[in-house]
């Protein structure tokens, strides 16, 4: 087993960090790594967005728990009556990624991107985990322009990064059936 | 370090304040970023220990509520990608797009170009997010392919053939998911090419 595959195996989702900031040469690495994931025609149909100040992640952390009460999945409700939960988990750094609706399959380049992303900070020791439920707050582009995100582009997650605070858990059992052979 | 394994990043301008060396920090993403398409292969199989843990690593990718919403179909034999190239160019040919019908039309074009393997992914509808799911794994199937010199190339025509399911039956694809990508893999022939310039403006910092 090499590197690349004992990263792609050994990395979880984090969900409890340390408070440090991680160094900004890890986390132009991360970077990079995402905007080196390969996109349908070369499109690079992906916007990055990185937040590192406290107060403006504790801000949209706000504004999205805030809406999880409406949401229509009860399990994504929970979330809003937990006194404690934190959309980004406290995560010193969190990344938005804005989906280029005009591209040819935008969500696809994103999620490779994001793929890359969380794989190059499991390389550097730094837990990451990928998030959905921001939607909830960027249901149209109406708040692009405070986060700095091009116009026609749609925030579709977040992805936070930080130390991890705690030991990895196991990965969840793989569902059986799922590869067939021809 | 090889001189193949040295990171060929080109300089990014678009960042933090420190200046970029030439090379990346580690083996992971070093892969990352030097791994291309690869749409020449030599004819030869990949070794079946390497295709188990190419498989293994997208199965393993994280997906929307633990829904692992992905199905793999695995194609190893060269009647069967050769006639699906076929079927699928067929399909092309009939396309209200010129750019398709080129395609479709091509006399050299394999739509797998000619790999001793095809990997078909589907995605099961009624997740939560599907797509998303099953380009997390094809992404960890790149990149473990890239870390054994397996080249690979991940296909997107295929899926104007499954428009529907009906074709899933054929394939052993459950009703429930829809093929989304192929993903081809082999030994490459020839030299990768550089990565193509990365587009300007895509990050911005708060």
């Amino acid at each position: 087993m090499n590197e690349v595959i004992s990263a792609i195996h050994s990395r979880r989702s984090v969900r409890r960090y340390r408070a440090e900031q991680i160094k900004d040469e890890e986390l132009e690495e991360i970077i990079a790594a995402g905007l080196y994931a390969p996109s349908a025609v070369n499109q690079q149909s992906w916007h990055f967005t990185i937040i590192r100040d406290k107060e403006k992640i504790d801000s949209l952390a706000a504004n999205v728990k805030g809406l999880l009460h409406e949401h229509k999945n009860e399990h994504v409700r929970g979330y809003a009556k937990i006194e404690k939960f934190h959309v980004f988990y406290n995560a010193p750094a969190v990344v938005i990624v804005s989906l280029d609706n005009k591209a040819l399959n935008s969500l696809a380049d994103c999620s490779a991107a994001i793929q890359n992303m969380l794989l190059a900070a499991e390389s550097l020791g730094i837990g990451s985990c990928w998030i959905g439920m921001t939607s909830v707050y960027f249901t149209d582009t109406s708040h692009n322009a405070e986060f700095g995100i091009p116009e026609d582009f749609q925030p579709r997650f977040a992805v936070c990064f930080g130390y991890p605070a705690a030991e990895k858990g196991k990965a969840p059992a793989r569902r059986a059936g799922t590869v067939n052979y021809l | 370090m090889s001189a193949e394994s040295l990171c060929r990043r080109m300089r990014l301008n678009l960042f933090l304040s420190f200046s970029k060396k030439g090379d990346c920090m580690n083996e992971i993403i070093t892969t990352i970023e030097n791994r291309r398409s690869v749409r020449v292969y030599k004819p030869e199989p990949i070794q079946d220990d390497m295709l188990q843990s190419i498989i293994r690593s997208g199965l393993n990718a994280p997906s929307a509520a633990n829904q692992q919403s992905w199905h793999l179909t695995v194609i190893r034999t060269r009647e069967i990608i050769d006639r699906l190239s076929d079927d699928i160019k067929q399909t092309l040919r009939g396309s209200p797009e010129k750019h398709n019908q080129a395609y479709g039309n091509s006399s050299t074009f394999h739509v797998f170009y000619n790999a001793p393997v095809v990997i078909l992914v589907s995605g099961d509808e009624s997740s939560y997010l599907p797509m998303a799911d099953c380009s997390a794994a094809i992404q960890n199937m790149l990149l473990a392919a890239e870390s054994f010199g397996i080249g690979s190339c991940w296909i997107g025509l295929a899926a104007m053939h499954f428009t529907d399911t009906s074709k899933n039956g054929d394939f052993g694809i459950p009703a429930t998911h829809k093929l989304y990508f192929a993903v081809t893999f082999g030994y490459p022939e020839g030299r990768k090419p550089l990565a193509p310039a990365r587009r300007e403006g895509t990050v911005n910092f708060l």
